[in-house]
């Protein structure tokens, strides 16, 4: 449960990290935080020559006020500044929410939004110790060809479980992602892919470096179901955020997480109660259309059937929520 | 009294909140090497070849072991039973070519640093010959299962049977026959240190260690069985404290032998420091099935009582040949019937060695039948109290088990009058029928009544104890045990013995802490809720000796007869005339002083009869360890749509004889209901159905409750019966609080929902599948 042999760089300025991404590229991790990656380094989930610390560079650890009313916030801030930031919490509450549901407040006074953003995916076969790993097969995760969850599987099926890209795709967030070169804008809801492997588009010699935060005057909502309230992380996790007032809720987005390799936009359940509004009986029906966007669920940390309850009783619970506000 | 009854503060508190540089994790040795262990990653194998000679050559390592450096001389691990009494299944190696369980040491590296020990252990290569496994004990009777060792048949290390009675005539005159099958899980008591040892060898085969474990003399014995050597060859040190066991450490496990010869070899110390990992997969509490079959009359008298239980002991039988025993001890005695018979059966399988924990057996049976007494009283409609009055032992009742002896204190039913009263259980609402919506609440209850762990009430089962008692011519007192504190607070609670006896005030007494097993007298292991009762009642001896040898020389120097005199406070005076007094540091100075003392008046008497150090011994075998009595009420909040428990209120009831400091009394408590909320709701050791391997091998896979599961409100209940054996009247109270909690969650849950979970832990799928919602 050593860590594996590395260089530990620490940068003072975005320019250098992003050089030293370029010089070391996929021999490099990123260590924000370190909340998440010391651990599985020392699990030898992966063996990087080089552990880049950006915990000095504080070009990433702002909170900024655009002219439009939204805001611009720095991938390095950490998730305790943010549960404290007025402004968070006044314009984007569910989002607040998300980040105070995150782990414990030791782990929030360190983590970042960043590390929480690019979270690699979890499993309990792979995030398990190197001891332990050899009497399974080597599995997509350690170099082989095969999936431990889902044996006959040609994806890796672990599960994405973070909390915060949730209300950030249903406030239509856009992630700055940025090489030493350039420099791109991608909205979060286009961030993640459907593969416990590869689950994000970030290329190996790039960082987030900000999240910028639409002006949203919606009512919003996150929700978090975990095995232990004090500190876990979600069995599923739902945010929602509808236009209008009442019943009536013209625009409706609806994002769960926590139950596969990627967070799932729930398209039909959001149509059937922006079309109908926010009825007992329209959210039972849109209740009913949860399963089918699912897709294949897994046992992985809890059943795949009770996961599916999970997300049904998610779902409605956060529509009767937004009716309330 | 003075000092019994008091909270007074714990002495080791300071040090403990400032890093507790005295836990062993923190113990270190000039020179000291780093050892590891290397593995088996699968559950049953034959090991066809092992080649080291790579990790040897690696710079830094300074000793290898493999099975073929290690004594192949059979033993047990348990602490509380001499390996050569024979009467646990003698069936572990400290390394073997036989792999039994996924985690198994097949190899062994010391190197200069812990990362070196690391790199090291990757380059041994292992060829494994691959047996078939199998994890289910059930599955592991059957005909034609691997077979784990020779001599026991259909893996079965040990099958106890007892009846009493005619048990098919008590069915036949029951009016109503319950029957219920109740599964409990693997669970890990959590301690905080992990397991940690420093082994020197100090050549002549002889060994110093210094380990995180629960019973010295018992360390002292294995280690020195599955070595082969003469015992007093160990020299075992006694930390100040260690950092939690729970019965988690009442065995000796590989790493200290390993650590031994790993010195030995390299002539250098060896520590060995557990990983998380390695903690989680070393001891459980054994998973118990167990069948209940029950007779009643229509007024809820027993009629016969009928239970088979199958232990699954995992690779070695160790703690699970004789948990399997207390478990069914637990059972029978806990309600009188005159008709009883129970079936029970340890198993070997390939899943991990259990061990021991608080409740040693009796948190699977009390789930068990409290679980069933409650569906009895709902079905029957009888209150739960009465029911439970009506078919328990009484004070002055028969002793369950041994002829002859009497139960002498049982405050059982104030503890069940008082815990009722408290929670309100007399205004609970019908199943089902409190709250609306998603939301349910209900209130459960569970009695402890008679024998938990080794609780028996009977004398002479190891529980020997030992002190001494010495006093410094300043009147201060050290006090000497061999039983460590694994964190209960006992170096406070024995102190207040041994100052109550002396009639020292608290600030006066001290606990030795650098003791070991060449200066101090046996002491059993710190197991057994049997601290305050045996290691007490060793320590009020040697205490009353001090204090006998005190008051002789006092009498001479007050010219007053010692059994006129009495001590305060640090006085010394005589009964009836206070001023005529002298202090404890005068007469300990007066004893210990080398010539004849001058003062104002001229040269004191003496006389030579006076000298020497004041000081009390004891060994001694106590006369019990009574059994105490708990019964935990709880309300619990259900969501009916996701399945979460939450408990909100508790009252634990306790009759522990004599409370000897409330704030530890409730501290174990408390913490007893951490860990029975754990057990009864979340907790699970688990592993992959095919490989074997842990799936749950740290704190996030293996959830234990935090602060925020915690109910905000512990009401404790102390009845005081007045053990008439114990010191100052105290029996035992540790491990029952542990045993309560799931029962009564569970019936609470049944109260609230009206469904009935008999499959531990109680997660919400389960909730929800009870429900019918899954
Ligand atoms: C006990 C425990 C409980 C937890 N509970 C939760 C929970 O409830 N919910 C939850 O969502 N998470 C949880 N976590 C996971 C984790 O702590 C959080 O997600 C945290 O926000 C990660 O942030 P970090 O800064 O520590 O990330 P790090 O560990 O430093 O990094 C995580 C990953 O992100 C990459 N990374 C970090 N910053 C950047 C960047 N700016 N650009 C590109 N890549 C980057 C790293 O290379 C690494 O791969 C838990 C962790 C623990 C140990």
């Amino acid at each position: 449960m050593l860590l594996p042999d590395h260089q530990y760089l620490t940068v003072d300025s975005l320019s250098d990290c992003l050089k030293a991404l370029r010089e070391n590229g996929e021999r490099a991790q990123v260590v924000a935080g370190g909340t998440d990656v010391i651990f599985n380094m020392r699990l030898k989930l992966f063996e990087p020559d080089v552990a880049l610390s950006i915990r000095r560079v504080a070009e990433l650890q702002q909170v900024e006020e655009l002219p439009d009313g939204g805001l611009r916030i720095g991938a390095g801030c950490r998730l305790v500044d943010l549960v404290e930031h007025p402004l968070v919490n006044e314009r984007y509450p569910a989002f607040a929410d998300a980040v105070r549901a995150v782990a414990s407040a030791h782990i929030r006074n360190i983590a970042t939004l960043g590390g929480n953003i690019c979270l690699k995916t979890r499993c309990w076969y792979t995030n398990n110790s190197e001891q332990w790993r050899q009497g399974v097969k080597e599995c997509f995760k350690t170099d082989g060809e095969l999936c431990h969850v889902i044996k006959s599987s040609s994806l890796c099926h672990a599960i994405n479980n973070a909390d915060t890209p949730l209300p950030l795709i249903t406030l239509g967030a856009v992630l700055t992602l940025q090489n030493a070169d350039q420099r791109r804008e991608v909205p979060i809801a286009e961030f993640y892919r459907k593969d416990g492997m590869d689950h994000t588009v970030l290329a190996p010699d790039e960082l987030v470096t900000h999240v910028t935060l639409p002006p949203v005057a919606d009512r919003t909502v996150f929700l978090k179901i975990a095995a232990r309230q004090g500190m876990d992380f979600s069995q599923a996790a739902i945010a929602a955020r509808a236009a209008g007032t009442g019943a009536d809720a013209p625009q409706v987005s609806l994002v769960l997480g926590s139950i596969s390799m990627a967070p799932i936009q729930l398209d039909q359940p959001a149509r059937t109660v922006e079309a109908q509004g926010l009825s007992d009986e329209a959210i039972e029906q849109a209740v009913a259309q949860v399963r089918a966007e699912l897709g294949e669920l897994t046992s992985l940390y809890a059943r795949a059937s009770y996961k599916s309850h999970l997300a049904k009783v998610l779902v409605r619970r956060a529509l009767k929520a937004l009716r309330e506000m | 009294m003075s000092v019994i009854g008091k909270s007074v503060a714990r002495p080791d508190a300071l040090d403990k909140v400032t890093g507790g540089k005295a836990y062993p994790v923190n113990f270190q040795l000039p020179g000291m090497l780093h050892g590891k262990l290397l593995r088996s990653p699968y559950p049953h194998a034959k090991i066809l070849s092992i080649d080291t000679s790579a990790a040897e050559q690696l710079p830094g390592v300074k000793a290898v072991l493999t099975h073929h450096d290690v004594p192949q001389r059979k033993f047990t691990s348990v602490y509380f039973v001499p390996t050569d009494t024979k009467s646990l299944p003698q069936d572990l190696l400290i390394m073997s070519d036989h792999v039994r369980f996924a985690g198994q040491p097949v190899a062994a590296v010391a190197a200069t640093s812990a990362e070196i020990a690391e790199q090291a252990l990757e380059l041994i290569e292992v060829d494994y010959e691959d047996l078939p496994a199998v994890f289910d004990p059930e599955e592991a009777m059957q005909a034609g299962a691997p077979q784990l060792h020779d001599g026991a048949e259909n893996n079965i290390a040990v099958a106890p049977v007892m009846e009493f009675g005619d048990i098919e005539a008590g069915f036949a005159g029951a009016d109503h026959i319950f029957e219920g099958t109740y599964t409990t899980q693997r669970a890990h008591t959590c301690y905080l240190e992990p397991r940690v040892c420093v082994a020197e060898y100090n050549g002549n085969d002889g060994y110093t260690i210094n380990s995180s474990m629960q019973h010295l003399f018992g360390l002292r014995e294995k280690l020195a069985f599955a070595l082969e050597i003469p015992e007093s060859n160990v020299r075992v040190i006694k930390p100040p404290y260690i950092g939690g066991g729970f019965g988690g450490k009442l065995d000796m496990s590989y790493i200290e032998p390993v650590a031994a010869l790993l010195s030995r070899k390299s002539g250098r110390p060896v520590r060995m420091e557990h990983t998380r990992y390695e903690d989680f997969i070393t001891t459980t509490r054994n998973p118990i099935k167990v069948y209940l079959k029950t007779g009643v009359k229509k007024d809820g008298t027993f009629t016969a009582r009928y239970a088979s239980s199958i232990l699954d002991a995992g690779a070695h039988a160790t703690h699970g040949a004789e948990v399997i025993n207390v478990h069914g001890f637990a059972w029978l005695s806990s309600y009188h019937c005159e008709n009883m018979k129970w079936e029970g059966k340890s198993v070997y399988t390939n899943n991990m060695i259990g061990g021991g924990y608080r409740g040693y057996g009796a948190p699977q049976a009390c789930f068990a039948f409290e679980s069933q007494n409650d569906e009895i009283c709902e079905t029957l409609g009888l209150d739960p109290i009465e029911f439970r009055k009506k078919n328990a032992r009484q004070l002055g009742s028969a002793h369950p088990l041994v002829p002859g002896l009497t139960i002498d204190s049982y405050a059982m039913e104030e503890v069940l009058d008082r815990g009722a009263e408290a929670i309100g259980l007399a205004q609970r609402h019908p199943p089902g029928a409190n709250g609306d919506g998603t939301t349910k609440r209900g209130i459960g209850m569970a009695l402890f009544p008679f024998w938990v762990s080794g609780c028996v009430g009977f004398p002479d089962i190891y529980e020997h104890s030992g002190a001494i008692v010495k006093l410094n011519v300043d009147g201060t007192a050290d006090v000497a045990t061999a039983s460590v504190d694994i964190g209960s607070g006992q170096i406070t609670t024995l102190l207040q013995i041994a100052a109550e006896e002396l009639g020292l005030p608290m600030a006066a007494m001290r606990m030795v802490d650098t003791s070991d097993t060449t200066t101090v007298p046996f002491d059993a292991p710190t197991h057994a809720s049997r601290i305050t009762y045996g290691s007490g009642l060793a320590i009020k001896a040697a205490a009353g000796e001090a204090k006998k040898r005190l008051l002789d020389v006092a009498g001479t120097m007050l010219e007053a007869s010692p059994e006129d005199l009495e001590v305060v406070d640090g006085i010394v005076r005589v009964k009836g005339s206070p001023d005529t007094a002298l202090t404890v540091a005068d007469v300990a100075s007066r004893a210990e002083s080398p010539f004849i003392q001058f003062t104002d008046q001229g040269p004191a008497p003496t006389t030579l009869a006076e000298k020497g150090t004041i000081i009390g011994l004891s060994s001694m075998a106590p006369p019990s360890n009574p059994s105490p009595i708990a019964a935990g009420f709880v309300e619990v909040e259900v969501d009916t749509e996701t399945g979460e428990v939450k408990v909100d209120r508790v009252v634990y009831s306790h009759d522990l004889g004599r409370v000897i400091n409330p704030k530890g009394a409730e501290g174990q408590v408390e913490g007893g209901f951490q860990q029975g909320i754990g057990y009864a709701l979340m907790e699970e050791i688990q592993f992959d159905p095919d490989s074997g391997t842990c799936l749950t091998g740290c704190f996030l896979d293996y959830k234990i409750p935090t602060a925020v599961e915690m109910p905000t409100q512990i009401e404790s209940i102390f009845v005081e019966s007045n053990e008439p054996t114990g010191p100052f009247g105290a029996k035992s109270m540790s491990e029952a609080c542990v045993v309560v909690p799931a029962p009564a969650i569970a019936n609470a849950i049944y109260n609230a929902t009206g469904a009935r979970l008999k499959d531990l832990p109680i997660t919400p799928e389960r909730v929800l599948a009870a429900l019918g919602e899954l």
